[in-house]
């Protein structure tokens, strides 16, 4: 039985070593590959890749604005930096990065109801993870008080199998094969092209929001103010919404509300994304913040 | 609990070192430590239903004890019946009632006659055909005189718990694993290796391949009407590979675990895509199941000795009943149905044992012809598993009909929305298994253990989808 006991403690601990060279080989992917996501692009941006403006937030943002176009219609030269399911917690990260690397002097900040949620999203947070070790990120995390994290930083090799799907071994091939997150070469932004289900154009989208800042944006807007880095705050349009965002005006500065600037149903992919054809309408409605 | 949660990576381990170390030797204590063990083990889905568990356990305990102390035959047979009253009563209700209820107003509404819908929100007890059959088996083996009727109860009550195989199976005969539970158990390290090399292979099927063809699988069968013919071509193939890596994942996890407490189980699987006819499929595949309706149904109703009629009558019923013991679906039934039509070309031409050797056993690759039975084989079990894995009929059916347009466009199959790893993981798992057809399972053989152990660690810990982890499909049974 010794031996046993003995073969199964050199097998657990020829795995944690294992573990842990995985772990170095997939981080230092991150930091040498192409670029799989949206985060691995902040973080590979250095102070000569300069824009004129950066857009932040969810899907909304990723989904419902086109640098392309806006550079047509202004002349302004920009990228979209949302990220599917993010929260203010993933903005702040960004805004962050793109201060410290002096990358913009504006950033354009997509809000909604996600303005109550104080936490991460699961979807959006595994691609922090790979970058979870720097001292600055690490402080972010820390402070959300949660040992989960703790345990994705110290775990060798815990973060890629738990996030397998986001960040795991497929994402590592195709780092290495050089197969480039699609949406860099539109400046970030991923067209729609389906068209709002008809079943669904007469559903209300209903939806609150707490009359308190979010300590997220909050932090964004001292640091913004601290490096004189202009912050524009906007709400995408939404279809059929029981009520705008306007509350959101009594907490944040540079606001502007177009929650109702689109009624017509065939110009939205979903209630909440526009397709390509409200993109393009939404663009020209719309650019005259970034022309200012 | 599930096998590959954390909770039972701390209750394995806790219970091997009590087993062991804290019973003193003692079979008395060790058959009383495994009972608490099941029961905390089953307990852990759902208390209340403990209770069903030792109703089964004292029915069969005590009727087995009566049916040997009776005179006359038909004595005998009246308890055995009870037995089977009692048993089966308790897994029809739990598992069927909905469906008969439903069915039969069904029925009856189609010649006008009304009656008010009876159905009640009944939850099914996990694995609860799996120990019913195991009890019963006692049971019928007792009036059988195939068996002595145990006076302990404790150790009876440890071989219906026995945790392991518990919810899924294997489906134990009391000739085969009561008599280990009243004997004396000592450590094996032997077999302590050999069931942790056979964890680890379990896991591997369960992680790798099972729980990576179901997102896929999942996907594809959820939304199928958006899909063309290749595409749900694939989603078969990967349903057929996700229940394989499942269910024989979980009973490879199951008999490595009874190792490490120095108990032998049947094999359940015996590389069942290997098979080159659908009679040698039938014994490969959940070989516990199939030889238990072989034993206590087919048999009694004289298997093959009887008329050709009477041969086709009997494989029919247990095709059928085989369906129905997955669940009360029609979808299920269906299974059965095309299984059974699969089979009985075999049976009326005598060609159901032609295929008894282990396939390519003298030689690297499968010869042509075999290579062809093979292929003809995993084709008619992939399109039976569209029947079974199904919401109902009807999907199946449009599913089917789908895959008929011979949409082949191989753009359509949307390569970059998808989880397409699972493919070089069914070819890697077929690869691993084609080298290890003779042995019992892959790590089974001891030259070069160590580094195979090791290989296979770290591909669940790199291919692993740890995102994604699924119940058991055979949980729901």
């Amino acid at each position: 039985m010794k031996k046993v006991s003995l073969n199964i403690f050199y097998l657990i601990l020829s795995l944690l070593l294992t573990a842990f060279i995985l772990e170095n080989i997939f981080t230092s992917g991150h930091y040498n590959f192409t670029p799989r996501s949206t985060v691995d692009w902040v973080m590979k941006l250095d102070s000569l890749d300069t824009y004129d403006y950066v857009i932040l937030g969810s899907s909304r943002s990723l989904n419902n604005l086109d640098p392309i176009q806006i550079e047509q219609l202004t002349g302004k030269r920009g990228i979209n930096m949302g990220v599917n399911s993010g929260q203010p917690f993933d903005t702040k990260l960004f805004a962050q990065q793109l201060i410290k690397k002096r990358i913009t002097k504006s950033i354009y900040i997509q809000v909604d109801d996600g303005w109550n949620n104080w936490g991460l999203s699961h979807k959006s947070i595994s691609g922090w993870l790979p970058y979870i070790k720097e001292a600055s990120i690490w402080e972010e995390f820390e402070e959300l008080d949660n040992k989960e994290y703790y345990y994705l930083k110290n775990i060798p090799f815990y973060k890629y199998a738990k996030f397998d799907s986001e960040i795991g071994v497929r994402n590592f091939i195709k780092g290495l094969t050089g197969q480039r997150l699609r949406s860099i070469k539109n400046f970030g932004h991923v067209p729609s092209y389906t068209v709002l289900k008809k079943e669904k154009r007469s559903l209300k989208y209903d939806f609150s929001l707490q009359d308190k800042a979010n300590p997220h944006i909050t932090e964004i807007l001292s640091l913004c103010k601290a490096n004189d880095i202009e912050v524009i705050f906007f709400t995408a349009p939404v279809f059929n919404a029981t009520h705008d965002h306007s509350l959101l005006n009594k907490h944040l500065p540079n606001y502007f509300d177009f929650t109702y600037s689109i009624k017509n149903p065939d110009l939205f992919a979903d209630r909440r994304h526009l397709n390509a054809d409200g993109v393009a309408y939404f663009g020209e409605y719309i650019c005259n913040i970034f022309e200012n | 609990m599930l096998f590959n949660s954390f909770d039972f990576a701390i209750f394995l381990p806790t219970v091997f070192l009590l087993y062991w170390y804290g019973t003193k030797g003692s079979a008395s204590y060790q058959n009383i430590l495994i009972v608490a063990a099941s029961y905390i083990f089953y307990g852990w889905w759902d208390w209340r239903f403990l209770s069903l568990m030792l109703i089964s356990t004292c029915v069969d305990y005590f009727i087995a004890l009566a049916i040997v102390k009776q005179e006359f035959q038909k004595s005998k047979k009246s308890l055995l019946l009870l037995s089977i009253v009692v048993n089966i009563g308790v897994l029809v209700f739990f598992k069927y009632f909905n469906f008969f209820s439903d069915n039969f107003i069904e029925a009856f509404s189609f010649f006008g006659f009304k009656f008010e819908p009876l159905s009640l929100s009944i939850v099914l007890p996990v694995g609860i055909s799996f120990y019913t059959f195991q009890s019963l088996s006692y049971t019928v083996d007792v009036y059988r005189g195939k068996l002595a009727p145990t006076k302990n109860f404790m150790a009876f009550a440890a071989f219906v718990s026995f945790f392991p195989q518990l919810v899924a199976g294997p489906i134990e005969r009391a000739t085969n694993l009561l008599p280990q539970f009243l004997a004396k158990r000592k450590i094996n390290p032997e077999q302590v290796s050999l069931g942790l090399r056979q964890i680890v292979w379990g896991l591997f099927k369960k992680i790798v391949v099972a729980d990576n063809c179901a997102r896929y699988a999942n996907e594809i069968f959820n939304n199928y009407e958006n899909y063309n013919s290749l595409t749900l071509s694939l989603g078969a193939i990967a349903f057929a590979f996700q229940i394989y890596g499942d269910f024989s994942g979980y009973s490879d996890i199951a008999i490595g675990t009874s190792r490490l407490f120095n108990f032998q189980l049947m094999r359940n699987f015996n590389y069942p895509y290997f098979s080159r006819d659908i009679a040698e499929f039938w014994r490969r595949w959940h070989i516990s199941l199939t030889t238990w309706f072989r034993d206590y149904i087919y048999i009694p109703m004289g298997g093959s000795r009887v008329s050709k009629t009477k041969v086709i009558r009997n494989i029919s019923i247990i095709f059928l009943v085989s369906g129905f013991w997955h669940g009360a679906n029609w979808t299920f039934i269906f299974w059965g149905v095309l299984n059974a039509l699969f089979f009985l070309p075999l049976i009326i031409t005598k060609r159901n044992r032609k295929h008894l050797d282990i396939i390519g056993e003298n030689g690297v690759f499968p010869k042509i012809n075999h290579l062809l039975g093979i292929l003809l084989t995993f084709s008619l079990t992939t399109f039976a598993w569209i029947f079974f894995r199904a919401n109902t009929i009807s999907e199946a059916i449009h599913y089917v009909q789908k895959i008929l347009h011979f949409d082949l466009r191989i753009e359509r199959i949307n390569m970059n929305r998808f989880p397409f790893e699972f493919i070089p993981i069914i070819v890697l798992l077929i690869s691993i298994e084609w080298c290890a057809r003779k042995e019992e399972f892959p790590l089974y053989k001891k030259s070069k253990y160590h580094v195979k152990t090791f290989a296979i660690c770290v591909l669940i810990l790199l291919l692993g989808s740890f995102s994604n982890i699924e119940d058991f499909i055979y949980f729901q049974f």
